[in-house]
């Protein structure tokens, strides 16, 4: 599978772009998992625009389902944090990671469209932004007491306790990132390799229902873990 | 949809999400530990020290990742108690 069937880089190409990838940067910010990134990232800022431009007091049609889903959430994270103030900070970004991931997942399901979050690099962004903002509210809430999260109760082991903690959050990092980046890519190639070799019609249903699942499920999962990680920064050393 | 459904569904969702995640937690954290130690043997000690290193960093990954269930077990405990109380008072509510 070196070029499937894409519309945005058959689009791109016929206008004389490099569209497929390559060293120059035009060609890096211009490779198929970025087109589809903005081409998320547009159809979040459009859903958001039709939600919020005539808004009314009984909500019908888009802004219904922007409520749903934006009420749910602060539900959630506000019952996550424990406090209003706190998770009103974290709020925004969660939200946006949920949504973004959610559109980028179910992209891949349409034919001539690929999932951005395929791609490592797509993913170990989006989880870099959570680790770093997470880091840096434990040590807005703790200052440099924020250390201590990492000593253990112990104080003779605390050299002991901060290189495993090293690890353990090397170990977030990497989980975060490729548990996201491998399902959905294991879930487009299963489906390349079934549309080609077991016929286009009845053969990739089944993985579809599974990509239907997985990919709210792995949204979901983005959307869970920061706000656990974050509360835990925020809260009181244990 | 009932919200005893939708409370339910969310409910599930939220600890399949943990329990997959805690189980790449525990290998990614000991791959990390390992690498890392792999990389001290041969890069930074040029493959004297092989392979002590490496087998005393994947003791501290594994470290690691054990830590990293401990949280997420400590908060999936926390959430449950809080649903069983909620869950409580709701029937007392109701009789």
């Amino acid at each position: 599978m070196e070029h499937p069937l894409l519309f945005l880089p058959i689009i791109l190409s016929a206008l004389g772009l490099p569209a497929y990838g390559g060293d120059s940067a035009l060609a890096q910010i211009l490779a198929p998992h970025m087109q589809y990134s903005y081409l998320a990232m547009a159809i979040c800022l459009l859903i958001a625009k039709a939600a919020t431009s005539k808004m009314r007091l009984i909500p019908k049609g888009v802004q219904n389902v922007m409520e749903m889903y934006v009420g749910g959430l602060e539900d959630f994270v506000i019952e996550q944090v424990g406090g209003r103030d706190k998770a009103m900070i974290i709020y925004p970004m969660v939200a946006t990671f949920g949504f973004l991931i959610l559109i980028s997942n179910y992209m891949g399901l349409i034919p001539g469209f690929m999932s951005p979050t395929a791609n490592l690099n797509v993913t170990l962004g989006c989880t870099l932004i959570a680790i770093v903002t997470y880091h840096a509210l434990g040590i807005r809430f703790h200052g440099w007491k924020y250390i201590k999260h990492f000593m253990g109760p112990i104080k003779v082991m605390a050299p002991f306790f901060l290189i495993v903690e090293t690890f353990s959050h090397a170990g977030r990092i990497a989980s975060l990132s490729i548990r996201l980046f491998g399902n959905m890519m294991s879930k487009e190639m299963l489906l390349g390799l079934l549309f080609t070799m077991a016929g286009p019609y009845l053969a990739p249903l089944p993985i579809m229902l599974l990509g239907v699942l997985v990919c709210l499920l792995q949204a979901f999962i983005f959307v869970v873990l920061p706000v656990t990680y974050c509360a835990e920064a925020m809260g009181d050393a244990h | 949809m009932e919200p005893e459904t939708k409370e339910h569904l969310l409910h599930m969702l939220k600890q399949l999400s943990r329990v997959s995640y805690m189980a790449s937690a525990m290998v990614f954290s000991t791959f990390a530990g390992v690498w890392f130690g792999y990389w001290l043997d041969m890069d930074v000690f040029h493959g004297k020290t092989h392979p002590w290193m490496t087998i005393i960093f994947f003791f501290f990954g594994l470290a690691g990742g054990i830590r990293n269930l401990f949280v997420l077990g400590g908060r999936m405990k926390k959430d449950e108690e809080r649903r069983s109380k909620a869950i409580e008072s709701e029937h007392e509510k109701k009789s």
